[in-house]
């Protein structure tokens, strides 16, 4: 019940200082917006990358194509030699007619299959598990030097160029965010020192009457939380067009590209820029005026 | 109760504010404390409500030792008494009403507790059809009896005013001086700062004179000289 009384109370006066200083407090708004935005356009890019490496393959699988001159017998027979290499988990054999069934049936067609019988251009082929993935580049090294082997295609290897891409999308994503975490942390703290020095008579009132520090310090927390409050909404909304109807339809024509829908991860993003946006003005605006109470 | 024993206070290393003041105000008391600009009433005033700490001596208000006073503690000792400048001290944006139940908010209370406090305060300075106004709308008057009702709502112990009457004509401060008497004698102690020697003659109180930072003379009845 007091408690209530008292928040009720830090609530409008929280808003009261919003409306009394407009300007600044929407440009901390934007600042911290933009922040958030820029988090939030990272996130997403290297989630919709994370989720190409996914959809990329297996990681560990590696196919490997015989040659031509490879008649059936010891292409079946070729599984032994594969199993006795190290770092080889299981194999599986997919013969030519095999390949080529699974080919045409891809392709959705029968008549592909019935016309390419008789002159199957696929090759037998194993797909590999490999048990570490550490050393799968070793085993297409040792798999390459094969003379039976045609081709071997390794999905690492394009997963390896996506994960270096992701790890300087998350390089350059953290280096952004803390250079405008910083400058946003600035403005936030300005703004909360503005109002709290436009109010240091009503401050200096307050502590005549009796008010604690921390009775003090409610309104102007509050103001900060609103701050961030609306800066995470602000950016939510911002993030949602920029991905949904931007970002999205210019991705999807790239075809290898997979991208994680917004719809999917709406509510987390929501929830945690909420969460972070209220604990960002709180902290900022807690050390801000810890200098103004010490008088 | 106030206890002061050998308090002395001096700024900055070399200015003597006061010198070894001693003065026991009892529960209860009506006491002036008088003396020319420069005297050192204020600086009394400051070390009562803690902002400053006396440099010498020991004082103690309402059962808080004041030299030493944790700052978490200044708080609720500025509860047990309430505080009345010459300047109001009022904050302009909001209203009689917000103003006076400031007090009382930041201890804590309930929005129920809080109305009929403030209510009961703002009739006894009758300005209960004033609450929703602003100090800038209200004569110097009006606005001194919301600052004195802010003081009241707590219902404290003491009431301590620095010069209350030094923005006010003379009806308005004899209308103020009643209005401390009749706090006075509903139990409250009050303390009453004022150069104002003709404020001191019309009542025979208590009066406490000091000069040059020392107590010259502390009896009853008005002050002639
Ligand atoms: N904060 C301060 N710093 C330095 N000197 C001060 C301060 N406050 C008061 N003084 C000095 O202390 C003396 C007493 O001042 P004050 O207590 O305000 O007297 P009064 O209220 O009786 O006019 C004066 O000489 C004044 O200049
Ligand atoms: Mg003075």
């Amino acid at each position: 019940m007091k408690k209530r009384g008292n928040i009720r109370y830090f609530l409008k006066e929280g808003a009261a200082n919003f409306r009394l200083h407009r300007i600044m407090t929407t440009a901390a708004v934007m600042m911290l917006a933009a922040c958030f935005l820029v988090i939030g356009t990272f996130v997403m890019i290297v989630a919709d990358i994370n989720k190409t490496i996914d959809d990329v393959g297996m990681q560990n699988e590696i196919v490997i194509f015989l040659q031509d001159y490879v008649d059936d017998a010891s292409a079946e027979d070729f599984g032994y030699t594969l199993m006795d290499m190290e770092n080889i988990a299981s194999v599986t054999f997919v013969s030519r007619d095999e390949g080529l069934k699974d080919f045409s049936q891809n392709l959705g067609g029968d008549e592909i299959y019935d016309s390419y019988a008789d002159d199957n251009p696929i090759r037998h082929s194993y797909h590999i598990i490999v048990s570490d993935l550490n050393g799968v580049e070793d085993t297409v090294n040792m798999l390459r030097a094969m003379p039976q082997i045609a081709r071997v295609r390794a999905s690492i290897e394009t997963v390896n160029t996506f994960l270096k891409f992701r790890n300087v999308t998350m390089f350059i994503g953290v280096a952004l965010v803390i250079i405008l975490a910083l400058i946003a942390a600035v403005i936030v703290s300005n703004t909360i020192r503005l109002t709290t020095f436009a109010r240091r008579e009503e401050i200096a009132i307050m502590k005549m009457v009796g008010a604690t520090n921390r009775f003090i310090r409610g309104a102007f927390l509050v103001e900060g939380g609103i701050i961030g409050l609306l800066s995470a909404l602000f950016a939510y909304v911002l993030l949602f067009v920029l991905y949904q109807f931007l970002l999205v339809p210019e991705m999807s024509l790239i075809t290898l590209i997979s991208y994680v829908s917004f719809s999917s991860v709406w509510h987390l993003f929501l929830i945690g820029y909420l969460v972070a946006g209220m604990l960002y003005g709180l902290v900022i605006s807690f050390f801000t005026i810890k200098k103004f109470l010490r008088v | 109760m106030i206890q002061l024993t050998g308090v002395s206070k001096t700024y900055n290393g070399y200015i003597k504010a006061l010198r070894s003041v001693d003065l026991t105000v009892e529960d209860g008391e009506f006491v002036f404390i008088i003396g020319p600009s420069g005297a050192g009433k204020s600086t009394l005033l400051k070390i009562l409500t803690a902002e400053v700490e006396p440099t010498a001596g020991t004082a103690e208000v309402n059962g808080y030792s004041l030299v030493g006073l944790k700052a978490s503690d200044k708080p609720y000792l500025r509860r047990t008494m309430g505080v009345v400048f010459q300047d109001f001290r009022l904050i302009d944006k909001k209203t009689v009403y917000e103003n006076v139940a400031l007090a009382i908010r930041v201890t804590g209370a309930g929005n129920r507790e809080i109305r009929e406090k403030v209510d009961s305060v703002l009739k006894i300075v009758g300005l209960s059809h004033k609450a929703k106004r602003k100090p800038p709308e209200l004569s110097g008057g009006e606005q001194q009896r919301v600052a004195i009702a802010r003081a009241l709502v707590n219902s404290p112990k003491l009431i301590i005013a620095d010069e209350p009457t030094g923005n006010l004509d003379p009806e308005r401060t004899k209308e103020t001086m009643r209005l401390f008497n009749q706090i006075n004698r509903m139990g409250t102690t009050v303390v009453v700062i004022t150069h104002e020697k003709s404020v001191v003659n019309d009542m025979a109180k208590r009066v406490v004179y000091l000069e040059n930072g020392c107590i010259l003379r502390d009896a009853t009845g008005g002050y002639n000289q």
